[in-house]
């Protein structure tokens, strides 16, 4: 299968009349036509759209998810398959896409949300998403709505926002300033390529609990799955889309599942150091029968492709980190070797102890940083979304939110600062 | 392991859960009650059902918590894989600089916590049989 995503680079959004690429990398957005493609006017009794540029100072809070503008060309099949788009399979022929810009769904779906993302100051220096240009789309329901139907619509609106985007910005004569290509052989053919080099397969763990703890695959809950096979070219296509954004500092929004970096640093090294074989996908349920039946079922799928190595990444903490070490201890128990991509919830001073679960056999750990550490957001000078619930966000707690609109938090209401794919801007440097 | 013989019990501080819920115990004051509370049973051979975690929230912010716990006839010793979960969430809350209480939050923000709780455990709920109404939440923070 192989996929090519030609890629115009983003660097600044301004509206005008027509939605197209200008001159310099200048996306340019008509308002009322990116709004008229979003609007569920049987949910929203308000829709409006702000742009949020890097170095603003602009506060974007509370944000629900974060979508990089993706469209299909040239073929039948549709990007964000099942939710969107029909349900054919996504992954390989062209991909056009905005880098450089995003859509941002920011809405008070419950009384308590966070994520934040400071386009300026102190907290962007942990979010990924301040040095995008955002399309915020700011959404408010009618009363009387039952809330899952509200959280699907402010997904659905993001989502379309980003293909609206994609494809009319196309039509309009973008064009690609560079082309990245991925490709993986067939099964029969990736199990003698590389001789001498180690079988190495991914194991994606999702977040799949309930309500704001969802994740989507083809458009079906991720609590129903059983662990399966997934083209990694199928994620770079919206197969995966989130449902998830509490504790936002190790969600993954559908802009990093469109842009996995555990996945591109496996095609790196694919043919290198490593023979990359596949994708697994897992989900992380609450009753301990599941995770039983999604972690056995997930090892063996990886013992029957035979790979020597098994990287696998969680999403949040506390009840996954069960998961997390039962797949490693399964993987191991076979010889399968493990590295796993996690975060820490290790206290304010870093002290105490990081997972709520450990394994002797869990020795090669990657780390996403501590969520509990504090930071003050300064004030800025505008605020997209509201503020009112700051003081209840994860990682927030009394006093949070300041008289002079400082906030005073746990990274943990930062959304991406803590990702465990990789999708942040945290490292740590030994002396 | 769970069987259509065993026998069901679910521990809660979300008193919404009255009358949706079968074999209901609620009880008072924070999350960290309704832990120890279901510590005691499993401490007499109940199991519990699902992760005591669940949900990405910390004790800082999340007031509510269910765990349900189910038996067989003549479980008489503690189930380790449950000590020991119920032991990991028992010390999450214990080592909580902040463990929040029911009614501490404006009206519409415990019912959206308490609606929270709910739908986390709700397929686990389903999938014991224990389920015997539904929650619902509607925008409009008139609607508390």
């Amino acid at each position: 299968m192989k996929l090519e995503l030609l890629k115009a680079k983003v660097k600044n959004v301004v509206w005008g009349e027509k939605t197209a690429m200008l001159a310099g990398g200048v996306l340019q957005v008509n308002k009322e036509d990116l709004l008229a493609a979003v609007n569920e006017v049987q949910n929203f009794k308000k829709i409006s759209a702000e742009i949020a540029r890097p170095g603003e100072s602009v506060r974007i809070v509370p944000v629900k998810d974060v979508i990089e503008p993706r469209c299909k060309v040239g073929d039948e099949s549709e990007v964000f398959p099942g939710m969107i788009g029909d349900v054919e399979s996504v992954g390989s022929g062209q991909t056009f896409v905005l880098e450089g810009a995003a859509v941002v769904t920011c809405g008070k779906i419950v009384g308590f949300q966070e994520g934040i993302v400071d386009m300026s100051g102190t907290g962007a220096d942990y979010t990924p998403f301040s040095k995008t240009n955002n399309v915020v789309l700011v959404i408010e329901p009618k009363d009387g709505i039952e809330i899952y139907e509200y959280e699907k619509a402010c997904r659905i609106a993001g989502l379309r926002a980003a293909v609206y985007l994609a494809t009319a910005a196309l039509e309009a004569g973008a064009k690609a300033d560079e082309t990245e290509t991925y490709e993986l052989p067939s099964f029969a053919k990736a199990m003698t390529a590389h001789p001498g080099l180690p079988k190495v397969a991914y194991l994606y763990m999702l977040q799949t609990q309930g309500l704001l703890h969802d994740t989507y695959v083809y458009g079906l809950d991720g609590k129903k799955i059983i662990p399966s096979l997934i083209h990694p070219n199928e994620t770079m296509d919206g197969a995966i889309v989130s449902g998830n954004c509490v504790s936002a500092c190790d969600k993954n929004s559908t802009y990093v599942h469109q842009n996995n970096p555990v996945i591109k640093a496996l095609y790196d090294r694919h043919g290198k150091d490593i023979n990359f074989i596949g994708v697994i996908i897992t989900n992380e349920n609450v009753t301990l029968a599941e995770k039983r039946r999604s972690s056995a079922y997930s090892i063996k799928l990886a013992e029957m492709l035979g790979v020597d190595g098994l990287v696998i990444s969680e999403e949040g903490f506390g009840n996954p980190d069960a998961d997390l070490i039962m797949n490693c201890r399964r993987a191991e128990k076979i010889g399968i070797k493990t590295v796993l991509i996690t975060d820490e919830f290790a206290g304010r001073d870093g002290g105490s102890q990081s997972l709520a679960d450990a394994a002797k056999e869990a020795d090669a750990v990657v780390t996403g940083g501590n969520a509990n550490m504090m930071i003050v957001l300064p004030p800025l000078e505008k605020v997209i979304g509201y503020t009112d619930y700051v003081d209840v966000i994860a990682g927030g707690f009394d006093g949070s939110l300041r008289a002079d609109g400082s906030i005073e938090v746990e990274l943990q209401a930062i959304t991406g600062a803590t990702c465990e794919l990789g999708f942040n801007k945290l490292g740590a440097k030994t002396w | 392991m769970f069987a259509s013989s065993s026998v069901c019990m679910c521990v809660s501080n979300n008193s919404d859960l009255a009358g949706k819920v079968r074999a209901l115990v609620l009880c008072d004051g924070s999350a960290l009650s309704v832990i120890k509370k279901a510590r005691d049973y499993v401490h007499v051979g109940w199991r519990i059902a699902a992760n005591p975690l669940y949900g990405n929230f910390k004790p800082n912010q999340q007031p509510y918590r269910t765990i349900l716990l189910y038996r067989q006839d003549g479980d008489g010793t503690a189930d380790i894989e449950s000590l020991t979960l119920i032991e990991n969430a028992l010390r999450v809350f214990e080592d909580a600089q902040i463990v929040r209480v029911p009614g501490e939050y404006p009206a519409a923000t415990e019912k959206d916590f308490r609606y929270l709780d709910f739908v986390l455990m709700e397929e686990t709920l389903k999938t014991f049989g224990v389920l015997s109404g539904s929650l619902s939440r509607v925008t409009g923070r008139d609607s508390a």
